[in-house]
């Protein structure tokens, strides 16, 4: 926003209101990375809401599009995650990802592994999902990811 | 703008022009900031630099998303709207954002969140904006899937604009419905602009520590409740009162004194403004060379 303020003093263009609307709708500039994320730790406590799934937990993912993403390293984090992350839904998901590192079971002693921290830190916050799609594992409905925004926006029909 | 729920449904409320506004007014931002901190505080979580993991309920652009990164916590955010989740994009908020609506129930894994917030945005559950809306279904469904995702004892803060008694009732009456704990905690109850009120939740069932805090700027022994209770029926009387001739101020010739100055300062702090400390100065006869 600070880059378009400028812009709009310099150019001397501050005057009617409509202008300054349209000025304020150019995109971003180039240089700015692109945010769109949805993480496996989301795909992890998303769970289908459809009337009458019994079990709509894991979504399976349908991949278009993964990016990877530095994100900063936080053990505490993790520990407290450890306990609540369905382990075999999040290696599957990572697998799917393309990144299939995580071992198949995992228990707390293992949070004592460097190594191991640093692969479930990658599955589960570097990983990002930006196109794609995630599916109902009972009804095979298709919720949609663009830019890294599961759409879980229900039917009439399915509430 | 001051019932936006009057207005249009939330996701076409909030277009592209509307969803920018909304982030580039920095009284609006300051409001959001506000309310977010507050409700942090009332979430209460432990303070062990731990970052816990949060839902926001009605998270729009991400202004308060923001304040729960700037405190370490890693959230989730949920919004119907998806020009605001754009505009959060955009803003390259950290946490990862849904697009769904709290009315057809949180689509969360039980048992897994470490607390819930949601700014301005539960009273939108009380409007029927398409035929298939039903308010109590729809609230019920909200509460129960709420109820459901967090874990033990966490706690789901939400600051919500009720538009009258009936819809505060209704709201709480669902919550305590899907067995949530807990009650309404009402910043500065004598104002009207700046009367905020919160709905503290607690999962599970009432103990020594799911009890509700004090509001903020309200006399320390009625409890909050009764306070709204008596603010309306204060407002009745008042209408009432209107038609009767107006009692001339009694100005003597000693000005009104101490006491009435004690008493305007005590009602203007009640309304939560700034004021400064009584002192032995205050009110005081200046000099005759006055």
């Amino acid at each position: 926003m600070t880059y378009l303020r400028t812009h709009i003093h310099r150019s001397g263009r501050f005057s009617g209101n409509e202008e300054l609307k349209t000025l304020v709708k150019l995109p971003l500039p180039r240089d700015v990375p692109s945010n769109f994320q949805m993480r496996l730790l989301t795909h992890n406590m998303l769970s289908s809401n459809i009337k009458g799934v019994a079990n709509g937990f894991p979504l399976k993912i349908e991949v278009v599009k993964v990016v990877e993403k530095e994100v900063d390293f936080n053990i505490d984090f993790l520990k407290n995650m450890f306990h609540k992350v369905e382990w075999k839904a999040l290696a599957e998901a990572s697998t799917t990802m393309g990144y299939p590192e995580l071992p198949e079971n995992a228990d707390a002693s293992m949070l004592d592994s460097d190594d191991f921290l640093h692969k479930f830190h990658h599955a589960l916050l570097e990983l990002h999902l930006e196109e794609g799609a995630l599916v109902c594992p009972e009804t095979g409905r298709k919720f949609p990811v663009q830019k890294g925004i599961p759409n879980m926006l229900l039917h009439e029909d399915e509430v | 703008m001051s019932r936006p729920e009057l207005v249009a449904p939330p996701e076409i409320f909030y277009n592209d022009d509307e969803a920018r506004k909304y982030t580039s007014s920095s009284r609006i931002i300051d409001i959001q900031t506000q309310l977010t901190e507050r409700a942090l505080e009332l979430l209460v979580l432990p303070d062990d630099g731990v970052p816990r993991l949060l839902l926001d309920i009605g998270c729009g652009s991400g202004l308060s998303g923001e304040r729960l990164t700037e405190h370490g916590h890693q959230w989730l955010g949920l919004d119907i709207s998806e020009s605001m989740l754009d505009v959060a994009l955009e803003r390259e908020v950290e946490g990862d954002l849904i697009l769904g609506d709290m009315g057809q129930g949180l689509g969360i894994r039980p048992g897994i969140l470490d607390g819930a917030i949601s700014i301005s945005a539960v009273q939108w559950l009380c409007n029927a904006d398409k035929s298939c809306h039903e308010p109590r279904i729809r609230l019920k469904a909200f509460f129960s899937s709420l109820y459901r995702c967090l874990g033990r004892g966490a706690r789901a803060v939400l600051q919500i604009y009720p538009e009258n008694l009936a819809q505060r009732e209704l709201i709480l009456g669902f919550a305590m419905r899907a067995g949530f704990s807990g009650g309404i905690v009402v910043d500065y109850p004598h104002s009207s602009k700046r009367r905020k009120e919160y709905l503290v939740l607690t999962c599970g069932p009432p103990s020594l520590n799911t009890t509700t805090p004090e509001g903020k700027g309200e006399d320390g022994e009625s409890c909050s409740d009764e306070d709204s209770s008596e603010d309306e029926e204060n407002q009745t009387v008042c209408i009432s009162d209107r038609r009767r001739p107006r009692k001339k101020q009694k100005v003597n010739k000693k000005g009104k004194g101490r006491d009435w100055v004690l008493k305007k300062k005590e009602q203007l702090r009640r309304k939560g403004n700034v004021v400064p400390p009584d002192s032995k100065y205050t009110a005081r006869k200046r000099k005759d060379r006055f």
